[in-house]
């Protein structure tokens, strides 16, 4: 097992439920911050507000992004992360129930590099949830921590 | 040698006498032709005389060469000259001065012969004869012929010359009454007419009565040029102007500017006329023609129908605001809509998660705490979900299919077809059901809607033959008559498309409900679905400009046909599995 967090940014509490359950199945033993809204979600990276004591440069592994959020939208919570020189390295996976062509395309404008859907089915949506668990954090080779 | 003159002076005279008899017969003056002619014979009469007496050896009177050549001489003038008549005589009009030339020529030589014949003395025999002064018998023959002769030019001289004088007077009455035809024709003329000198400080020199009328104004207040823009234009400051302009265009002499068109005549408290008047020079005479004519009637059509146009043009633009205003009304509905559906997209599938991912949550993680009851509960609970779920993308699909907005190319639903069954085979790998699609079916139209049709006619066909036992699918095309079940709006030829199979079929007494939204003719555990696809199906076609229809009996399969009204190329390529 790969070193390193998982930062999940989703405002739905029940799919916070399904996914934490489903990693945990995948035995994805990562340690997973969940933050519930946008602006939560560029203060745990930048390291600000109610998150000021953590490392800016002590980025988790991965980020799981919904796209609706509350205060700040996923797709600029993505934008500020690629405009930063600190924080444009970091995978971000975009994970919505969202079918819109639009933001497939907006998110893979913005930088984002992976774009999954979530399915309906349990089923489907619990196996996307291992195999995007299994493959960031097993298969994928993250940048080098810098310390 | 006399003797010789004498006979071809003779036959001269007879040939000018022949020639003369001709003209007489062609001419309509015959009295002086007549006399030249008898004339002349008389002469050759007496030539004859005197030949004979010559031929006989009379010595009493010996010929005089001098005498015989001067008669020779003028024999053959007279021959010349009648000669010259016909042959400048004709209905070509004869050169100027002809007439008077040839009038001369005819004087002139009757006055020489008559000379003549006084110097030979033989006119005053006569006299003398019947004076019993002197006389022999043969003197007779001569003095008679002589004196006729003398006679006849007479004659002919003062008719000729009276004819040439009432010839005079015709022509000057012709021309006096052929003026008069003129005079009155333009005196009655609809259009204005006057001619005038060009030189300013000289008046009119004719002028009709349409001409004052029409500049409504009389004659007599047209007696010079200056009066004249008095006369016609009231307001003194458009006759200035008009007046300036005028003299402008006609001082170049250019007659192609000397042309004036809806010029208005004001009267105060009267209607206002339109003329249009040119100017036209008379080449060589100081003259100038000028006509003016009435364009009041062509003016006010004119003005009608501008201001017809401009009222027409109002109202396009009226017409025009107004369908920019539903246009973008249009917009904003539809940009609604898509902000609608995308909302449904999200929003509505997040719960169904909930309630799917719980539900199994609570089999997998407290199922063996639940009888068989609360499993199949629960169960239910994900089937639900999931139901929802679909129908939620279907109503995305239909919704798309409706402000989708179309492409046009040339798609293949053969293609379509084929990947279509490819997808159900794979999501469906243990089921073993025999399709056939012909090959080559290509259709006008916009790819992604037709993917979703065809999409949902072989999902239908699919779906219903699962309990099949020898599951069969045709895709295909057909000219309407030979299609299965020929539509009656259409003709004969029409292309018909057909997605058949040999399933469960349906009553075609409900056919009418298989196109609506949410209606099924089966419950949904017969078969599942959510009753939206064939909705799909028809807005599909419809938006295509075809159709959509659908036979079919319980038990004994379906087959649905539809057309996409554009232009389609044939397919005849082999049917394909």
């Amino acid at each position: 097992m790969a070193e390193g967090r998982i930062l999940f940014v989703e405002d739905n509490e029940d799919d916070v439920l399904l996914t934490m359950r489903s990693l945990k199945e995948s035995h994805v033993g990562n340690e997973v911050d969940v933050v519930r809204d946008g602006a939560a979600a560029l203060d745990y990276l930048f390291a600000r507000g109610e998150y000021a004591q953590r490392d800016v440069r002590d980025s988790p592994a991965v980020v799981l992004l919904d796209l609706k959020l509350p205060k700040v939208d996923g797709l600029e919570v993505l934008e500020a992360i690629r405009a930063d020189d600190r924080l444009k390295t970091l995978p971000v996976v975009i994970l919505t129930s969202s079918n819109e062509e639009q933001d497939l395309v907006r998110g893979y404008e913005l930088g984002a590099n992976s774009y999954v859907r979530k399915p309906v089915d349990f089923g489907e949506f619990a196996e996307a949830v291992r195999q995007l668990g299994l493959y960031w954090m097993l298969l994928n080779q993250p940048l080098p921590r810098r310390r | 040698m006399a003797a010789v003159l004498l006979s071809v002076s003779t036959i001269l005279q007879y040939a000018a006498a022949a020639a003369a008899l001709w003209l007489v017969r062609r001419s309509e003056r015959k009295l002086p032709w007549l006399c030249v002619a008898v004339a002349v014979l008389l002469m050759g009469a007496r030539r004859t005389i005197t030949l004979v007496r010559v031929l006989a050896g009379d010595s009493a009177h010996p010929p005089d060469v001098a005498a015989e050549s001067v008669a020779l001489l003028i024999s053959a003038l007279m021959l010349v000259g009648i000669m010259g008549v016909i042959l400048t005589s004709g209905d070509k009009a004869p050169p100027a001065g002809a007439k008077q030339v040839s009038l001369l020529l005819k004087l002139g030589g009757a006055i020489a012969f008559l000379c003549a014949t006084i110097w030979m003395n033989e006119l005053v025999d006569l006299p003398r004869l019947l004076l019993g002064v002197s006389a022999t018998p043969s003197n007779w023959a001569e003095a008679l012929v002589e004196s006729g002769l003398a006679i006849v030019v007479g004659v002919y001289v003062v008719s000729s010359a009276l004819q040439h004088l009432s010839e005079r007077t015709q022509a000057e009455q012709d021309l006096r009454e052929s003026e008069g035809f003129t005079r009155t024709v333009m005196d009655h003329l609809p259009v204005g007419v006057a001619v005038n000198s060009v030189d300013p400080t000289v008046s009119f020199s004719y002028m009709n009565d349409s001409f004052a009328n029409l500049y409504r104004t009389t004659r007599e207040a047209l007696e010079d040029q200056d009066a004249f823009w008095e006369a016609v234009y009231e307001d003194p400051e458009f006759r200035e102007r008009i007046k300036k302009r005028v003299l402008k265009d006609c001082a170049g002499g250019d007659p192609q500017r000397m042309y004036w068109t809806d010029i208005p005549i004001t009267r105060k408290g009267e209607e206002t006329t339109f003329i249009s008047a040119r100017n036209t020079p008379i080449p060589g005479k100081k003259l100038m023609v000028s006509t003016v004519w009435d364009v009041t009637d062509r003016k006010r059509a004119e003005d009608q129908l501008q201001a017809h146009r401009g009222h027409l043009e109002e109202l396009v633009e009226q017409r025009t605001t107004e369908l920019q205003r539903y246009a973008a009304q249009l917009g904003a509905a539809n940009r609604e809509l898509e902000a609608f559906a995308y909302s449904v997209s999200h929003d509505l599938r997040a719960p169904l998660r909930g309630m799917d991912g719980f539900s199994e949550a609570l089999l997998q993680d407290y199922g063996d705490r639940l009888d068989d009851t609360g499993r199949d509960y629960a169960r239910r609970v994900r089937a639900a979900s999931r139901k929802m779920g679909r129908l939620i993308d279907d109503i995305l699909q239909l919704s798309r299919v409706s402000r989708h907005e179309l492409e046009h190319e040339t798609v293949d639903l053969s293609e379509l077809a084929r990947a279509a069954v490819d997808d159900l085979r794979k999501r469906d790998p243990d089921r073993r059901v025999d399709v056939s699609i012909q090959g080559g079916l290509r259709a006008q139209g916009d790819a992604r809607l037709l993917s979703a049709m065809v999409q949902n006619l072989l999902g239908n066909a699919w779906k219903f033959t699962r309990d099949e036992p020898d599951p069969r699918i045709e895709v295909g095309a057909a000219p309407n008559a030979r299609c299965g079940a020929p539509h009656a709006d259409l003709d004969d030829d029409a292309r018909v498309f057909f997605v058949r199979d040999n399933g469960a079929g349906f009553d075609m007494e409900y056919v009418d409900k298989l196109f609506e939204p949410f209606q099924r003719l089966h419950s949904g555990s017969e078969f599942s679905g959510t009753g939206i696809g064939l909705a799909t199906v028809q807005r599909v076609a419809r938006r295509h400009g075809g159709r959509v229809w659908a036979q079919g009996a319980p038990g004994q399969g379906a087959a649905f046909y539809f057309t996409l009204d554009a232009q389609t190329e044939s397919g005849e390529e082999g049917a394909q599995r």
